[in-house]
C-alpha cells in the first residue's frame, strides 16, 4: 500500500478532532489538503485509518475522522451539537452568508451588535457556553477561540485581528441540515 | 616614496615635547608603563583615525582626554612624499581631536614659542607658519581625514589632493589590517576575502536584495493567486474557476430578475392603474344590467298574470261546455232505457204511443156508447151486479193499498236503513282513508322526491360524464407549454448562434494573428537577410582596409600621391587596386599609361580614401542597428498587433458569451418552468381524471343510496295503500252483509204481503167472477146479449190502460222533447265548442311558454353577464386589498418602478394579484440569490489573500460591493484577464531571472582573479616563510556556503541555459512544452530565492559572499585543517607571529591591488606590542617579512635584544613627575646603505 509520507502528519491533525480545509492559511495544512485529495492517496489512507477504527471523512473542500461512538457518549454529544447549533444561528445571524471564505474581525460582531437587537439575544443565550464570562467581547472571544481551536475558522490577520471562515464550517452547517423535524413536532418545540 | 616619517608630541600623553622618527623599523623599550603602548597608539590612530579601535582598554582615560589634554597639546605626524614633507596636526577642538593638514615639514619653531611654550591657538600658529606655508582648514570629521589621507578623491576636495600617502577608494582595510596586527586580533576569512576583493577592485560588486525581495515580496503569495485559476483538481477541474463560474451565473440571475422585476412591476403598476380606471365603470355597468334584470322579471310576472286570466276565461268555458255535453250523455242514457212498470221501453215507443192518445180516446168513447146501448134495458141488473163488484173492487183495492202501504212503509225503512249504513260505512271510509293519506301522502311524496333525486343525480352524473375538468387550467399550461418551449428553442437557437459565432470569431483571431506573425516573421526574415549582407559588405570593407598597407593601395597612398586623379580614375578597385603583391614600381614619372595618354578630367570616378572606407563602414553599421531596430520594432508591433487582435476579438467574444450566459440562464429557468408546467398539466389531467371518477363514483353511490330509499319509499307506499284498501274492502264487505240481511228481511216480509194480497186477489176476482157469472146469468135470464158486452167491456179496459199509460208518459216526452232541442241536438255543437276553447288555450299557453322563453333567455344572459361584472368588480376589490397589502411590504418599498407612471408598453391581461405574488416570488428569489452570491463570493475569496495580486476586494459588506464584485469578477474572466496577470508575472520573473543572472555574472567575474591573488599569496608564503615552527600557510578558496548565493548562482545557470524560454511567449521561444516547465523551474527557483532573502540576515550579496575562503595553518604537528576563522594557532608566540605574517601579507596584497595606478610607492607602518614574545630570529624574519613589502614595524618590548634588527631605539622613561621621556638611544643608519 502507499501510504503517503505525510500520513503522521495526516493523523496527528485529525486525531485532534481538527479538521484538513482546502483554504487553510496554513500552507502545511493545504499541503497535506492536496496530499489527501492525490489521485488514489484517499482510498490508501481511507483503509489504512480504518485499521485502527478511524473513518476518513470526506466533506466539501475538508477531512476529518468520524469514529463510531458509544451509546454512553451520546448525551455529551448532543449537548455538543446544541453548542454548536446556539453558535451557529448566532452567527448566520450576525451574517447570512456566513460560510466559507468569509472574513470578519471580532468588532465587526460588536459593531452588529449595536444594531440587531436579535443578535444581542442570542449573544447573550451563548453566555451560558462562555463559562462565567459576561461582557459581550469576552464571549465572543471564547466563542472564536472554540471555533479556531475546533478549526472552523482560523486568524488570518493578526494585527487587524481577522478571521477567515474554513471550509470546515460546512460540517457545522451539515449537522443543521441534517437534523429532521417533522412536521407534527414542529409544533411541539416551545417558541 | 611617501610614508609617516616622523611622529611628535607636544603636551600629549604625559609627553612634554617629542620627536620620534619613524621612518624605518623602531624598536621602543622601557620598563612596564613608561607609554610604549601609548607611543604605538598615537601611530595607529594616524592610520585609523578611530578612537573607539586603538585598543584602550575599557575605563581607562578616552583618547582625547588623555593623548590632548590642554588646549596646547598636539599629536603631529610628518609624512614625507616626493614633493617635500607635510604634517598633520591633530589637536582638540570642542572636546574632540581635529586634523589641519600643513603643507610643510615639521619645524619645532612653528609650534613652540620662543619661550618654550607651545602655541595655545591656531591663531598664534598661524602666525608662526606665516604667508609661504598653506595649510588646510580645520577637519573634524574623521572620515574626512581617512579619505584624505588614502586619496579617496570622492570625499574631500581638490586642495586635499595633495596630502594622500596613497590613493585608494577602497581603503578600509589598509587601517583594520594594521589595527589587527596591533591588537592582534584573530584572523577571520571574511576579513581576508573582503581585503583581497577590495584589492581588486575600486568599486564595490554587490547585489541588492532589498531589490529582489521587494519585487519578488509577494510573489509566491502572486504565483499562488495566479496558480489557482490553472490548478485542476483530480477530476480535472479549476475550483476557483468554477467559483467564479457560479459567482457569475448567480449575479446574471440576480440581474434577470431585478429585470423580470422592473418588468413586473411596471406592468403592476399598469394594471393597478388599469383597475381602478375601470372600478366605477364596471360597478356603473353591474348596475344598469341589473336594472335591467329586474325589468325583464317584472315583465315575466306580468305575462303570468295576463296568461293566467285568459286560460281562467278559457278553462270556464271548456268546463261549460263540458258539463253540458256529460248533461246530454246523461239524459240520453235516461231517456234510452225507460222502465215503466217493469218494462223497458225506448223513448221512441212511448212517444208513438203517446201520439195515438186521441185515437184511442175515441175508440174508448165509441166502445163506451156501443156498451151502454147494449146494456140500457138491464140497467138495473147491471147496476146490482156492478154496486157488489165495486164492492168487492174498493174493497180488493183497500186491500192493497193496505198492504201497499206496509210494502211502503218497509221499503222506506230499508231504505232509510241502507242510507243510514251507506252513510255509516262511508264515513268509515273516509275515517280510514283519512288516517292514512297523511302517511300515504308522505310515502307518495318521499317516493316523488327520491325519483326527482334520482332523476337529478341522473342529470348530474351525465354532466359529469360530459365535464371536462379543469379545461381551463389545463388549457393555459398547454399554451405555458408551448411557449416555454418556443422560447427554450429560441434561445437555443440563440446559444448555437453565438457559440458558431464564438468558433468563428476565435478562428479568425486565429487567422489573423497566424497572418500578422507571418508578416512579422516575413519582414524580419528580411532585416536579417539585409543585416547579413551589410555584415557581408562590412566583412569585405574590413578585409580591404586590412590589407589596405600590403595592397596596391597602400603603395600608392604612401608612394604616389595625388594618385586618385590619375590611376585612380581607370583602376578597378575590387581587383586590382585592393589586390597585394602586385609589387608596383615607380618607373618615371612621364604620366602616361602604358604608353597611351588620356584626359582623366572627363572620366568622372573618385577613388575611395581609407577614411570613406571607414566612413562606410560606419554607415553600414549605422544601418544594421538600424535595422535590429526596426527589427525590435517589428518585435513590439508585432506584440501590440497580437494585443489588440486580442482585445478586438475577446471583447466580440466576450459579447458572444454573455449572450450564450444569459440564453442559457433563460433557457434553464424555461425548462423549469417548462418542466414545472408539464408537471402541473400531468397533475391536473391526473386530478382531472381521478376528480372525474369520483364525482361519478360519488353520484353512483348517491345513486344507488337513493335507489334504495326510493325502493324503501315505494314499498312503504304500497304497504300504507294496501292496509288502507283492505279496511276499506273490510267496511264494505260487512256494509253489503248488513244491507243484505236487511233486504231479505223486508223482501221477505213483502212476499209475504204479496202473496196476502195475491190471495184476496185472487178471491176478490173469484167473488167477482161469480157476481158476473151471476149477472150473465141474469141477464142471460133476461135474455140480454151479455157475450157483446164482455168484449166490449174488455175492449174498454184494454183502452183504459192504454190511455193511461199515455196520460202518465206524456210529461216524458214532452220533457224529452225539449232535451233534443236544448241539449241532443247541440251536442256536436258543444263538442266543436269545447275543442275551440280547448285549442284556443293551448295556443295561449304555447303562446305564453315562448314568450316567457324567451325572456328567461335573457334574464340568462343578463344574469350570465352580471355573474361575470360581479366576479370582475370582485376580483378587482380583491387586487386592490392585495395591493393595498402590498404596499406595507419590503419588496414594495424595494421596488422603485413601482412609483413609475403607467404606460401603456406594459399592458397585460394578468390580475394584479397574480403579478404581486409573482414579483413577491421574483422579489424573494432575488434575496435568495443575492445570499447565494454572497456565499459563492465568499467562499471565492476564501481563495485569496487580502493582499492577492488582483486586487479583489476581500472585505465586501453593502449589496452594491457585492455586485460591483461580481460585475468585475465577470469582466475579469471574460476578457481574460487572468492572461495579463499571468503575464505580467512572467514578465516580471522573467526580468528577475535575468537581473539575476547578469548581477550574479558579474559578481562571479571576478573569481579567477581571486583565485590568481589567493594562489599568489600561497607561493609567497612557501617562499618567503622564515619560521620554522610553521611548516606551512596556505589559503583556498571553497564554494560558497551562502545559501543566497548558491541560489543566485543556480538562477545564473537557467538563465544562461534558457536565455530565450523565460517569461512571455516570444518568437525565439521553443514550444510551449517546455517552456512551461522551464517557467515553472524558474518559479521554483524565485520562491526558494525569496524564501532565502527573507532568512538572510543582510540586504545585499558582496563578493565576498561568493566564494569562501578557507585556510590552513600547520605549526609543529599541528594541522588547523581548512578553517574559516582562526581564533589561536599554537602558543601565544606562535599565534602573533602567524597573524601578524598574515595581515602584512594581506596588506601588501592590498598595496599591490588597490593602488596599481599611480602609487605604489608608499610605505606604511605595523605596530606589534610586547615583541619579546618571539624570538629574535622570528623578530628578525618578521621584520625582514614586513620590509619586503615596503612596511615598517615599530614594536615594543621591555627590553633590547637585538638593536641592529631596528633603525632607532628608543628608549622610554617616567621622570618623578610621571611625565613621559623619550629618548632615542640607537639609530642604525646601516640599512640605508
Amino acid at each position: 500500500m502507499n501510504i503517503p509520507k505525510q500520513t503522521a502528519s495526516i493523523f496527528e491533525i485529525l486525531s485532534r478532532g481538527q479538521f484538513i480545509c482546502s483554504n487553510s492559511n496554513d500552507e502545511f495544512i493545504r499541503k497535506l489538503y492536496t496530499v489527501i485529495e492525490e489521485d488514489q492517496n484517499f482510498d490508501y489512507l481511507y483503509d489504512y485509518f480504518l485499521n485502527i477504527s478511524f473513518i476518513l471523512e470526506k466533506g466539501n473542500e475538508y477531512y476529518y475522522f468520524s469514529r463510531l461512538e458509544n451509546k454512553i457518549d451520546l448525551e455529551r454529544k448532543i449537548e455538543q451539537a446544541f453548542k454548536w447549533i446556539d453558535i451557529l444561528d448566532f452567527l448566520k445571524t450576525f451574517d447570512s452568508s456566513f460560510c466559507s471564505g468569509f472574513r470578519f474581525t471580532p468588532s465587526d460582531i460588536l459593531v452588529k451588535l449595536n444594531l440587531d437587537a436579535e443578535l444581542k439575544t442570542k449573544l447573550e443565550a451563548l453566555k451560558r457556553y462562555s463559562a462565567g464570562k459576561d461582557k459581550f467581547n469576552e464571549i465572543i472571544e471564547k466563542i472564536l477561540n472554540d471555533l479556531e481551536k475546533d478549526k472552523f475558522i482560523e486568524i488570518e490577520n493578526l494585527i487587524s485581528h481577522e478571521y477567515k471562515v474554513l471550509a470546515s464550517f460546512n460540517y457545522l452547517e451539515q449537522l443543521i441540515i441534517s437534523i429532521n423535524i417533522s412536521e407534527d413536532a414542529k409544533h411541539e418545540i416551545p417558541e | 616614496m611617501r610614508y609617516l616619517s616622523k611622529i611628535i608630541f607636544i603636551n600629549s600623553a604625559s609627553i612634554k615635547y617629542s620627536e620620534i622618527n619613524v621612518d624605518g623599523n623602531v624598536h621602543f623599550i622601557g620598563t612596564q608603563g613608561v607609554g610604549k603602548s601609548t607611543l604605538l597608539r598615537a601611530l595607529l590612530f594616524f592610520y585609523n583615525a578611530n578612537q573607539q579601535k586603538l585598543g584602550i582598554p575599557v575605563g581607562k582615560k578616552s583618547f582625547v582626554e588623555f593623548y590632548l589634554p590642554y588646549q596646547d597639546s598636539y599629536i603631529i605626524y610628518e609624512v614625507i612624499r616626493e614633493t617635500g614633507p607635510y604634517c598633520i596636526l591633530v589637536f582638540k577642538s570642542q572636546g574632540r581631536a581635529c586634523y589641519r593638514f600643513i603643507d610643510t615639514h615639521y619645524d619645532k619653531k612653528y609650534f613652540i614659542n620662543n619661550e618654550g611654550r607651545a602655541n595655545e591657538t591656531w591663531d598664534k600658529l598661524k602666525l608662526s607658519f606665516g604667508k609661504e606655508i598653506s595649510y588646510t582648514r580645520k577637519i573634524d570629521k574623521y572620515d574626512d581625514y581617512r579619505n584624505i589621507l588614502y586619496g579617496n578623491s570622492q570625499g574631500v576636495g581638490a586642495e586635499f589632493r595633495k596630502y594622500s600617502i596613497l590613493e585608494s577608494k577602497q581603503y578600509q582595510n589598509i587601517p583594520r589590517a594594521i589595527q589587527h596586527v596591533f591588537l592582534n586580533y584573530k584572523v577571520e576569512s571574511e576579513f581576508i576575502k573582503d581585503t583581497i576583493i577590495k584589492s581588486l577592485n575600486e568599486e564595490e560588486i554587490n547585489i541588492d536584495l532589498s531589490n529582489y525581495s521587494h519585487h519578488l515580496k509577494d510573489f509566491d503569495t502572486q504565483l499562488t493567486d495566479i496558480k489557482k485559476w490553472t490548478d485542476r483538481t483530480k477530476s480535472g477541474e479549476i475550483i476557483v474557476r468554477k467559483q467564479a463560474e457560479t459567482v457569475a451565473t448567480i449575479f446574471l440571475a440576480i440581474k434577470f430578475l431585478s429585470r423580470e422585476k422592473e418588468q413586473l412591476a411596471r406592468t403592476l403598476v399598469w394594471q393597478f392603474n388599469e383597475i381602478k380606471n375601470q372600478q366605477p365603470k364596471i360597478s356603473e355597468k353591474l348596475q344598469s344590467e341589473e336594472a335591467q334584470k329586474f325589468q325583464l322579471g317584472n315583465k315575466i310576472s306580468e305575462i303570468d298574470k295576463k296568461f293566467q286570466t285568459k286560460k281562467d276565461k278559457i278553462t270556464a268555458e271548456i268546463s261549460v261546455y263540458e258539463s253540458k255535453i256529460k248533461e246530454a250523455k246523461e239524459k240520453y242514457q235516461l231517456y234510452e232505457n225507460i222502465n215503466i212498470n217493469g218494462i223497458s221501453l225506448t223513448i221512441e215507443n212511448i212517444i208513438q204511443r203517446v201520439a195515438k192518445k186521441k185515437e184511442r180516446e175515441n175508440e174508448r168513447d165509441d166502445f163506451n156508447s156501443q156498451k151502454e146501448v147494449l146494456e140500457a134495458r138491464f140497467i138495473d141488473i147491471k147496476q146490482k151486479y156492478e154496486a157488489q163488484i165495486n164492492q168487492l173492487t174498493n174493497q180488493l183495492s183497500a186491500f192493497e193499498n193496505a198492504k201497499q202501504t206496509d210494502i211502503n212503509i218497509l221499503n222506506e225503512n230499508l231504505f232509510q236503513l241502507k242510507e243510514k249504513l251507506v252513510k255509516e260505512y262511508d264515513k268509515l271510509v273516509e275515517d280510514i282513508k283519512k288516517q292514512h293519506l297523511e302517511e300515504l301522502q308522505f310515502a307518495k311524496n318521499l317516493l316523488e322526491e327520491k325519483k326527482q333525486n334520482i332523476n337529478n343525480l341522473q342529470i348530474s352524473k351525465a354532466e359529469i360524464k360530459h365535464k371536462r375538468y379543469y379545461e381551463i387550467e389545463i388549457e393555459k399550461y398547454t399554451h405555458d407549454i408551448n411557449n416555454f418551449e418556443e422560447k427554450i428553442r429560441i434561445s437555443e437557437n440563440e446559444i448555437t448562434l453565438k457559440a458558431d459565432e464564438e468558433v468563428t470569431l476565435k478562428k479568425q483571431w486565429e487567422i489573423e494573428k497566424d497572418r500578422v506573425e507571418e508578416i512579422a516573421s516575413n519582414k524580419r526574415e528580411k532585416f536579417i537577410q539585409q543585416i547579413s549582407s551589410i555584415d557581408d559588405q562590412i566583412v569585405s570593407i574590413s578585409d580591404k582596409l586590412e590589407n589596405s598597407k600590403n595592397s596596391f593601395y597602400g603603395w600608392l597612398n604612401k608612394e604616389y600621391p595625388g594618385w586618385q586623379k590619375t590611376i585612380g580614375k581607370v583602376i578597378d578597385e575590387d581587383t586590382i587596386l585592393f589586390k597585394s603583391g602586385l609589387s608596383p614600381e615607380k618607373v618615371s614619372s612621364d604620366f602616361n599609361f602604358y604608353g597611351i595618354r588620356l584626359d582623366l578630367s572627363e572620366i568622372d570616378k573618385t577613388v575611395k580614401t581609407v577614411s570613406d572606407y571607414e566612413n562606410d563602414k560606419a554607415e553600414l553599421k549605422n544601418h544594421t542597428t538600424g535595422i535590429q531596430k526596426n527589427i525590435i520594432t517589428l518585435a513590439e508591433q508585432l506584440s501590440n498587433d497580437v494585443e489588440n487582435l486580442k482585445r478586438k476579438y475577446q471583447q466580440k467574444i466576450s459579447k458572444c458569451k454573455d449572450v450564450i450566459r444569459n440564453n442559457e440562464y433563460i433557457n434553464e429557468q424555461h425548462k423549469i418552468k417548462l418542466n414545472e408546467a408539464k408537471v402541473n398539466i400531468k397533475e391536473l389531467i391526473n386530478k382531472a381524471a381521478s376528480d372525474k371518477q369520483s364525482a361519478l363514483n360519488k353520484i353512483d353511490h348517491e345513486i344507488q343510496l337513493i335507489s334504495e330509499a326510493k325502493l324503501n319509499a315505494e314499498n312503504e307506499f304500497n304497504r300504507i295503500e294496501n292496509i288502507s284498501k283492505k279496511q276499506i274492502e273490510n267496511r264494505k264487505k260487512d256494509k253489503k252483509n248488513n244491507v243484505d240481511a236487511a233486504q231479505k228481511k223486508v223482501d221477505e216480509v213483502i212476499a209475504l204481503i204479496n202473496s196476502e194480497v195475491q190471495n184476496k186477489k185472487i178471491d176478490t176476482h173469484k167473488k167477482i167472477n161469480i157476481l158476473k157469472e151471476e149477472q150473465k146469468k141474469e141477464f142471460n135470464d133476461k135474455g140480454a146479449e151479455t157475450k157483446k158486452i164482455l168484449n166490449l167491456e174488455i175492449k174498454i179496459s184494454e183502452v183504459a190502460t192504454e190511455l193511461e199509460f199515455i196520460g202518465n208518459n206524456t210529461s216524458i216526452t214532452e220533457r224529452y222533447k225539449y232535451d233534443k232541442e236544448q241539449l241532443f241536438d247541440k251536442v256536436q255543437h258543444f263538442k266543436n265548442q269545447k275543442t275551440n276553447f280547448e285549442n284556443q288555450l293551448g295556443i295561449e299557453q304555447d303562446k305564453h311558454h315562448t314568450q316567457r322563453l324567451t325572456l328567461i333567455a335573457e334574464i340568462d344572459i343578463l344574469k350570465s353577464t352580471i355573474l361575470v361584472i360581479a366576479q370582475q368588480l370582485a376580483n378587482i376589490a380583491e387586487d386592490l386589498q392585495k395591493h393595498k397589502l402590498f404596499e406595507l411590504t419590503d419588496c414594495y418599498k424595494s421596488i422603485k418602478d413601482l412609483s413609475a407612471e403607467p404606460t401603456d408598453e406594459f399592458r397585460t391581461e394578468k390580475r394584479c394579484i397574480i403579478l404581486i405574488e409573482e414579483l413577491n416570488n421574483t422579489h424573494y428569489k432575488g434575496i435568495d440569490r443575492y445570499r447565494e452570491l454572497q456565499e459563492a463570493i465568499n467562499k471565492f475569496n476564501g481563495n485569496f489573500h487580502t493582499q492577492n495580486i488582483f486586487k479583489f476586494k476581500l472585505n465586501l459588506i453593502e449589496q452594491s460591493e457585492f455586485f460591483q464584485f461580481a460585475e468585475d469578477l465577470k469582466e475579469f474572466i471574460d476578457e481574460d484577464k487572468i492572461s495579463l496577470y499571468e503575464k505580467r508575472v512572467n514578465e516580471l520573473f522573467a526580468d528577475i531571472i535575468k537581473q539575476v543572472g547578469k548581477e550574479t555574472t558579474e559578481l562571479l567575474s571576478k573569481e579567477g582573479e581571486i583565485r590568481t591573488v589567493i594562489s599568489d599569496i600561497n607561493k609567497d608564503f612557501v617562499k618567503r616563510n622564515f619560521a620554522g615552527v610553521i611548516k606551512s600557510i596556505e589559503l583556498r578558496v571553497a564554494f560558497s556556503a551562502n545559501k543566497v548565493v548558491h541560489l543566485l548562482m543556480e538562477i545564473k545557470k537557467f538563465n544562461d541555459e534558457n536565455i530565450n524560454d523565460l517569461g512571455e511567449a516570444n518568437l525565439f521561444s521553443n514550444n510551449e512544452q517546455t517552456r512551461e516547465t522551464k517557467n515553472k523551474k524558474a518559479v521554483g527557483l524565485l520562491s526558494l530565492l525569496v524564501k532565502e532573502i527573507s532568512n538572510y540576515k543582510h540586504n545585499d550579496i558582496h563578493l565576498s559572499d561568493s566564494f569562501e575562503l578557507e585556510f590552513k595553518i600547520v605549526e609543529n604537528d599541528n594541522d588547523t585543517n581548512w578553517v574559516q576563522n582562526l581564533a589561536n594557532v599554537g602558543s601565544d608566540g606562535t599565534d602573533v607571529l602567524v597573524k601578524a605574517m598574515i595581515n602584512i601579507m594581506l596588506l601588501n596584497v592590498f598595496k599591490e591591488g588597490a593602488t596599481k595606478n599611480r602609487f605604489k610607492d608608499f610605505r606604511l607602518h605595523c605596530m606589534m606590542d610586547e615583541i619579546g614574545k618571539l624570538h629574535p630570529t622570528n623578530v628578525r624574519g618578521i621584520l625582514k617579512f614586513a620590509n619586503d613589502r615596503n612596511i615598517n614595524l615599530i614594536n615594543s618590548s621591555p627590553q633590547s635584544f637585538d638593536a641592529l634588527a631596528y633603525r632607532y631605539t628608543y628608549k622610554l622613561a617616567k621622570d618623578d613627575k610621571s611625565v613621559t621621556i623619550i629618548n632615542r638611544l640607537i639609530t642604525n643608519n646601516r640599512e640605508r646603505q
